[in-house]
């Protein structure tokens, strides 16, 4: 295999070992990808498919769109002392309950998820909103960061989604079915969040410290007056971007517009809102998305030479070549998913490995009386749980990418990977129940067949 | 000031055109517009109509240039993604060898021939008069050749920061700057 | 001799009917070369974007590509004839046209200047008329009507009121579902019913008036495909035309069965009333008098199919039998 497939795992090492150097990953990908190109002799003109996938894939992919407006409506909210007010509001809500904040973080990850599926745009936005809060309250930076990464990566499994939505496209099952099969392990990787917050509260309440009672700035407003204040307005803009989707007024792309003018109501009302903030809403809004999207213009780059020094069939190879049963099969498949998360972005996964496995898997016999439909949407179910993962494990996880992207330098890398390790077990724990229970997936959908 | 820095700031605003477009259609969709304006002579990138496609079509035009000249902003501020387990540690004299070489070996190759290579693609676009198949812009050479200019003007930022690092390296002391932070960090 | 193997970007999963073509193509090519050829099929998005194909396959970044013809109209303006005519001819005297008329030769000197050699092997039925969630009675109801078509028909909806726009493909399904949209067209039965709209939609129109034929091809850049000897050439030509065989062979009939299936499930099929169907013809007419006036290039082909589909009409006509 190493003579064969020398160039894609050489790839791989150095993309592992240049990621440590420090230097920018956007242009790391990006660069490597023509270096390679040129270890690999691939001629000159190949590379022209680079301008068509960024230009295809980024600037005129209209789904994009929505992230500058959602990353604008967060710093909008957080500039203007919204998000804070809310959070602080929210966190009454829960008493004197250690992890209470942490847990309306996970709350408001849940409602960002239903509202969009633009992964990088909620964890921005829950980053902007929720991580001051939670460092200046001297909450262990890794419980912080590892829920506002993890939370803000339900949207992608949440319905809508735009991942179930190509899923569905490249497996030819239904949308609809899908949306409904996610919605149930979805909320059940909340819970588990949760679940796992209010425990850390009782075992380790300094790493969820409650807010100091005796600081000068502690809210004294009755608490009906405050959530009065404080919840109604973010609640309406919610409520608006939530409803503007569920009306047909607006898709979930246009949705983010009305949150972006919306962020900017409310910031009127506070009386927070002047040209200076706008000004610096706007400048911080162009280098943040730019910082997420040059992400991805270089891996489109560094994931073409990949493919075309053969890095696809060494993965496919890598499935069609075992001989195990059903659940052997199962397993290796979902290890390997996992294990391709560490590198690969969801996209390339969904459309290197789904249409490989596609035909095996429908024809997989697991005792559980399925139709062939329905054992492929549980598939697709379990596929979405696993690649979850994919945006919170490092090195090469976009999810905590942005995170990073928006400390400025205070939280460390480092510190981020720590972070998610709890998260990332979570999911895969909620991984293994969607295998061992299939109706948790398929009630919903009505698929759950006889036996 | 470099000129990234000031296109970027001026570049930033165009976030609030893209709302404002989203937004557009959101109305004109409601009330069930299809077209704003119509008149004779054809114009650039409008053709002789404004239609709810354009204002669709505009507001990815815009998001383009903002991502591309965002780059470069993002560039100047350092907001780049950094995997800084390492870095972060290091020296201000041995993030500027970083920095000179992995401009020199990653950034500037990439930029400077994914830009060369986008010329069939812009030219093409240019000889063919490419347009909207929905009714919307016409021109779409134009939001084409923003790729490559946008990769180029990062380009010439990064050799900017190139020499600027090169020359911090033969003297520290000319950036009194860089060396005080380096002792408060 | 020409490279051994040729990577296709397709322009749709090979999962789905549209772009299994492109795999039936690869396994008669890999037959009548003997082997000598390989294609390699690429999914969407695997090398390059679907809407960057053409201009990929022009530039020599990749070699070849599996399209639907109409996806360049913004490109090659008279792709728009042989993706989505509206009214035009059935699938059997289009593909008379293409392959013992002009089309091919048309098709071909319109890409002559962008370096691309064509070869139309595939044409699905007729597409059907969309999927509706409002009832359309009379042609007053396409005032204001939101519905996701491009093309031509986008013209002729548009010139009488409806607000026809684009909606990414991965869109489609929400803004239908919820209603920010009201009626989406798509492709045939076959098709529609994967992406899963029978659930979101009531109503399944038909004719499709704005597409009666819909051609898809191989396309390959033309430095590589002059590198291929005559003997080659003319043995992918006929794993071409086999391949457009096996697409026309049962295609109906599939359709028929989807729609049973579809039904069942409790879509209502409903046929455009007479006069809107009248109204959209008209409509249609001076759409075309544009185009014809805006494109030479389109006029001509126009021209060309309709002499060679009145000819196939008057055969037919002299043979007609009673059906019942
Ligand atoms: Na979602
Ligand atoms: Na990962």
């Amino acid at each position: 295999m190493l003579d064969e497939y020398g160039l894609p795992i050489l790839m791989v090492v150095a993309l592992l070992v240049t990621l440590f150097t420090g230097y920018p990953v956007a242009f790391l990908l990006g660069g490597l990808g023509i270096v390679f190109a040129f270890i690999g002799g691939i001629n000159l003109a190949f590379l022209g498919t680079v301008s068509s996938r960024i230009f295809g894939g980024v600037i005129e992919n209209w789904l994009m769109i929505a992230i500058p407006l959602f990353v604008f409506m967060g710093l909008m909210l957080e500039k203007s002392g919204v998000a804070r007010n809310l959070l602080l509001t929210l966190q009454r809500l829960f008493g004197r309950v250690h992890g209470g904040l942490a847990i309306s973080v996970a709350l408001l990850g849940i409602v960002m998820a239903a509202s969009t599926g633009i992964i990088g745009a909620s964890v921005v936005m829950l980053g902007l909103l929720a991580l001051p809060v939670m460092l200046k309250q001297n909450y262990k930076p890794e419980v912080a960061c590892g829920i506002i990464a993890a939370s803000g990566t339900l949207g992608i499994l949440i319905p809508p989604s735009i991942m179930l939505v190509l899923m569905g496209s490249i497996m030819q099952i239904s949308v609809g079915a899908l949306f409904k099969a996610a919605l149930v392990p979805g909320l059940l990787l909340g819970a588990l969040y949760v679940l796992y917050l209010t425990i850390i509260g009782k075992l380790r309440p300094d790493w969820a410290p409650l807010p100091d009672e005796n600081a000068e700035d502690v809210d004294t407003t009755p608490l009906a007056a405050a959530l009065a204040r404080d919840l109604l307005g973010p609640v309406i803009l919610i409520a608006a971007v939530l409803g503007s989707i569920m009306a047909g007024i607006a898709t979930p792309t246009e949705a983010a517009a009305i949150g972006a003018a919306g962020s900017m109501l409310l910031a009127l009302f506070a009386r927070t809102l002047n040209l200076g903030t706008l000004r610096d809403v706007m400048r911080d809004t162009s280098r943040t998305s730019a910082m997420i999207l040059f992400v991805v213009v270089g891996a489109t780059c560094f994931s073409v030479v990949f493919k075309r020094l053969g890095g696809d069939i060494m993965i496919e190879e890598m499935i069609t070549g075992t001989g195990l049963g059903p659940y052997g099969l199962l397993l290796l498949v979902m290890g390997l998913i996992f294990f391709l998360g560490f590198f690969l972005e969801w996209i390339e996964i969904s459309f290197v490995v789904l249409p490989l496995l596609v035909p095996v898997i429908a024809k997989l016999d697991f005792g559980l009386g399925l139709s062939s439909q329905a054992i492929l949407v549980w598939f697709a179910v379990l596929v979405a749980v696993n690649l979850q993962t994919s945006f919170l494990t490092p090195p090469f996880g976009y999810a905590l990418f942005y995170l990073k992207g928006i400390t400025h330098g205070e939280i460390s890398i480092g510190m981020i990977y720590r972070s998610i390790i709890p998260f990332v077990l979570l999911q895969v724990l909620g991984l293994i129940l969607c295998i061992l229970f299939p109706s948790l997936v398929l009630w919903l959908p009505g698929m759950t067949g006889s036996g | 000031m470099a000129s990234g820095e000031w296109v970027g700031k001026v570049s930033s605003w165009l976030v609030i055109g893209v709302a404002l477009l989203v937004l557009t259609t959101v109305l004109l969709n409601a009330l069930g517009i299809n077209e704003v304006a119509r008149w004779q002579d054809k114009v650039l990138l409008l053709g002789d109509a404004i239609t709810i496609n354009s204002v669709t079509e505009m507001q990815w035009h815009l998001f383009g240039l903002l991502t591309l000249l965002g780059g470069t902003y993002a560039l100047h501020h350092d907001t780049h993604v950094r995997v800084d387990l390492v870095y972060h540690g290091l020296s201000q004299r041995n993030r500027a060898i970083i920095d000179v070489l992995g401009h020199l070996i990653f950034l500037l190759p990439f930029c400077v021939l994914i830009a060369w290579l986008s010329r069939h693609f812009v030219e093409m676009s240019f000889v063919s008069h490419e347009q909207s198949n929905y009714g919307g812009l016409t021109d779409r050479w134009i939001i084409k050749a923003a790729l490559p200019l946008g990769l180029l003007f990062l380009a010439v930022n990064a050799l900017g920061q190139v020499l600027e690092n090169i020359a911090f390296l033969l003297d520290p002391t000319q950036f009194p700057d860089r060396l005080e932070k380096a002792h408060a960090g | 001799d020409g490279p051994k193997s040729m990577d296709v970007a397709s322009t749709f999963a090979t999962t789905n009917f549209l772009g299994a073509g492109a795999k039936h193509l690869a396994e008669q090519i890999d037959i009548t070369t003997g082997g000598a050829v390989k294609l390699r099929v690429h999914e969407p998005g695997d090398l390059v974007p679907p809407f960057e194909v053409f201009n990929s396959v022009s530039s020599g970044a990749v070699d070849a590509g599996w399209d639907w013809i109409g996806y360049w109209a913004g490109t090659v303006p008279v792709t728009n004839l042989y993706g989505a005519l509206p009214f035009g001819p059935t699938p059997d005297a289009f593909m008379s046209w293409m392959w013992a008329g002009d089309g091919t030769k048309l098709l071909q000197s319109a890409y002559d200047q962008y370096n691309v050699h064509v070869l139309p092997c595939f044409i699905s039925p007729q597409e059907t008329g969309g999927w509706y969630n409002k009832e359309i009675n009379s042609v007053e109801d396409f005032k204001g009507l939101r519905m996701r078509i491009s093309g031509l028909g986008a013209k002729v909806l548009s010139k009488l009121g409806a607000s026809t726009q684009l909606i990414p493909g991965n869109e489609i399904y929400l803004a239908l579902e919820r209603g920010r949209i009201d009626a989406t067209e798509f492709s045939i039965p076959q098709v529609d019913q994967a992406m899963g709209f029978n659930e979101i939609a009531k109503y399944y129109y038909f004719p499709g008036w704005h597409q009666s034929a819909s051609w898809f091809s191989f396309i390959v850049n033309k430095d590589v495909w002059d590198k291929y000897s005559d003997e080659r050439k003319a043995q992918m030509e006929t794993a071409c035309r086999s391949t457009l065989q096996w697409s026309m062979a049962g295609a109906a009939e599939k359709q028929v069965q989807i729609i049973d299936e579809l039904k069942a499930k409790g879509v209502e099929v409903r046929r455009f009333p007479d006069p809107v169907l009248k109204a959209l013809r008209s409509t249609w007419d001076e759409v075309r008098a544009e185009e014809e006036k805006a494109n030479p290039r389109f006029k001509e082909a126009y021209e060309s199919l309709m002499k060679y589909v009145d000819l196939n009409d008057q055969w037919y006509k002299l043979q007609e039998l009673p059906r019942d």
